[in-house]
């Protein structure tokens, strides 16, 4: 829909007055915007570490958390206030530095928990709090960091307990858009859905591959998430009030979808984000989904113990499969 | 781009920017309707349509893989045209103005490939990869013609750039210039090609990235090269362009990187190696925020424009 469509339609509604102002005026920012806007305060961040590096207040993580806590609080504040874009570029990479100071200052903390923890609190404050969206995005991205940290590091919670979290907080973000973004939660509902969906992704593939000595994320994950997709999908067969066999269908093929990616609990993933990806009308989640498709799609099949006449069997058995539901949900 | 208030999309952000507190939720229940049970068949068709074609294309590569020795030349070749046929056939059948043709042609264009493989390995060419690449690419681009698909395009460039890497790694100039011929043949057939706006995005990204990635070095070294040279030649062109004849904010982002990157290693080289460690840190920092600010505060006015 577009804004011209939308002004007359609140207008005929009668929840625009007559008298109310065009909105030419509006000065939101084009992705590539944000991207560049984005990728310099990141440059400048990293420059303004080395500056406190080589000034030696980063040999104590004392210094640094009180360094960060300063920065974060005053970026925040001058950002509600500032004019110029100079110094909305500069809170931006006074944002990002203090974000990454803040993690080494917590260091100190022996457990992996309570240090994920502390981070994540303070952290919602440029979340909640910061006028960029370039800003919060980042935010959000450096706490999916901090889980992730936390999720290879924590002996005591399972790993599969914060690939389920992460899931459930992306299909809380996308599928109450409308409420959240009404409500207000609405500046941190697109930041945390993108950053728990980067978050699964980068945790599903370490721990699959056990680089940097992840751990293991296995058949429980792929349980948890089945269930995760099973209700969505039962949700929008209630919603789209679906025929009894077109709705058993659906959620038949979720199970044994399920079934499939016992061992590479990336395959449901994707296909739940593909699903939520749709529902939100959010063509940057549903891109991240095809990622997910993609990449475990890859391993699944390349982890497969069959010779590579029966892998190539499979693959194509899977792809006429995929035809023939075609075929049947074209003529249904 | 150039546009109307009015014509831009309703989003999120603009909705929470523009609307009032009291009709937001009803504004953005208009902008973001949940997808109708029609819409939800259209997207089904599409997934299953294409992931079938990818697996089915896919088996087949392995399974020519795995009997590349044990059958005979003449069965190798005629599974593989066979299955091209097939394809060729549906996409007839289908006809090319919805996506089962379309898909069904990107198969048979994805299955070339192979076929020029199989025709090198069974003859004993002895031809470097390159030239399979570049036969391929030069028969699947009639078919992207024909096809109008998104997906056979950005295929096609994929195939492209392959050959281009394996042919000439190392000479960025020459894989530069070769996207940068696509980009402006892409641009200037833009409406009859359909090739979407990301296999242009994607050709214009390569080009400008072939030629200012090495410019950066060179500004980091402070030594004169023939990318400095390039670099500012595609700036320059990108302004013209996407300024005057064809608005693209995109495009403008892009050259903006690309010279803020110039600027910057210039002035790391000279700033940090000739000035006290700190003060040159501060000084680039400062100088490259300053630089995206100007550059935001541009990109922003222009596509207003």
């Amino acid at each position: 829909m577009t804004l011209g469509a939308l002004r007359e339609q609140l207008l005929a509604e009668g929840l625009l007055g007559a008298d109310h102002p065009g909105w030419g005026d509006e000065q939101g920012s084009a992705w590539y915007i944000t991207f560049l806007v984005g990728a310099g305060a990141w440059l400048a961040a990293i420059l303004l570490l080395c500056v406190l590096g080589i000034l030696g207040l980063l040999d104590n993580e004392g210094s640094a958390l009180a360094l960060s806590l300063t920065g974060l609080a005053g970026a925040c504040l001058v950002r509600y206030r500032a004019a110029g874009e100079f110094l909305r570029q500069l809170c931006l990479a006074v944002l990002l530095a203090g974000e990454a100071l803040l993690l080494y200052g917590l260091s100190d903390i022996d457990s992996r928990l309570v240090w994920g923890l502390c981070a994540c609190v303070v952290l919602a404050l440029p979340l909640g709090g910061f006028v960029d969206r370039a800003g919060r995005i980042l935010t959000a991205l450096m706490m999916g960091i901090v889980v992730l940290v936390m999720a290879w590091g924590e002996p005591v919670l399972p790993p599969d307990l914060f690939a389920f979290g992460l899931a459930f907080v992306a299909g809380f973000c996308w599928l109450r858009q409308v409420p959240l973004l009404a409500g207000p939660f609405a500046r941190v509902q697109a930041p945390l859905g993108y950053a728990s969906l980067i978050t699964l992704f980068a945790l599903l593939q370490l721990s699959y591959w056990n680089w940097l000595e992840a751990r293991y994320v296995g058949p429980a994950t792929t349980a948890l998430l089945t269930c995760a997709v099973l209700w969505m999908v039962a949700r929008l067969q209630r919603d789209l009030r679906l025929p009894l066999g077109a709705g058993l269908a659906s959620l038949v093929a979720v199970v044994l979808l399920g079934a499939v990616s016992w061992g590479v609990p990336g395959l449901i993933a994707g296909v739940g984000a593909l699903i939520l990806g749709f529902a939100a009308r959010d063509a940057v989640v549903q891109g991240m989904a095809w990622i997910y498709l993609l990449v475990f799609g890859t391993t699944f099949y390349y982890e497969l113990s069959l010779t590579l006449l029966q892998k190539s069997l499979v693959l194509v058995l899977s792809g006429a499969l995929f035809l023939v539901l075609w075929r049947m949900v074209k003529n249904a | 781009m150039s546009m109307r208030w009015e014509d831009r999309a309703a989003t999120p952000d603009r909705i929470l920017n523009l609307v009032p507190t009291h009709a937001r939720r009803r504004a953005l229940e208009l902008a973001l309707p949940t997808p109708e049970r029609s819409q939800w068949k259209g997207f089904l068709e599409g997934v299953l349509a294409g992931l079938g074609t990818l697996l089915t294309a896919s088996g087949l590569v392995f399974f020519i893989a795995y009997n590349w020795s044990s059958l005979g030349r003449f069965a190798k070749f005629g599974l593989l045209e066979l299955a091209i046929l097939t394809s060729c056939f549906t996409a007839w059948r289908a006809g090319l103005d919805g996506p089962a043709g379309r898909w069904a042609l990107t198969l048979g264009a994805l299955l070339i490939g192979p076929l020029l493989a199989l025709y090198g390995q069974t003859y004993q060419l002895k031809a470097d990869s390159w030239r399979l690449f570049a036969g391929w690419a030069a028969l699947m681009l009639p078919w992207t013609l024909a096809a109008r698909h998104r997906a056979l395009w950005l295929g096609c460039w994929a195939v492209v750039n392959v050959g281009l890497f394996a042919a000439w790694e190392g000479e960025w100039w020459a894989i530069g210039l070769v996207n940068a011929l696509w980009w402006v043949a892409a641009e200037w057939r833009y409406t009859s090609w359909e090739a979407g706006r990301w296999t242009l995005y994607g050709s214009a990204i390569l080009a400008v990235a072939s030629w200012t990635l090495p410019a950066w070095g060179a500004f980091l070294e402070l030594e004169p090269d023939v990318y400095v040279a390039l670099t500012a030649a595609v700036a320059a062109a990108i302004l013209g362009t996407y300024r005057r004849h064809r608005r693209d904010g995109f495009m403008l982002a892009l050259a903006c990187g690309s010279v803020i990157g110039c600027v910057t290693c210039l002035l790391a080289h000279i700033l940090i190696n000739d000035f006290d460690g700190v003060l040159g840190f501060l000084a680039v920092a400062g100088i490259l925020v300053a630089q995206v600010s100007a550059a935001t505060w541009w990109l922003r006015r222009e596509v207003a424009a």
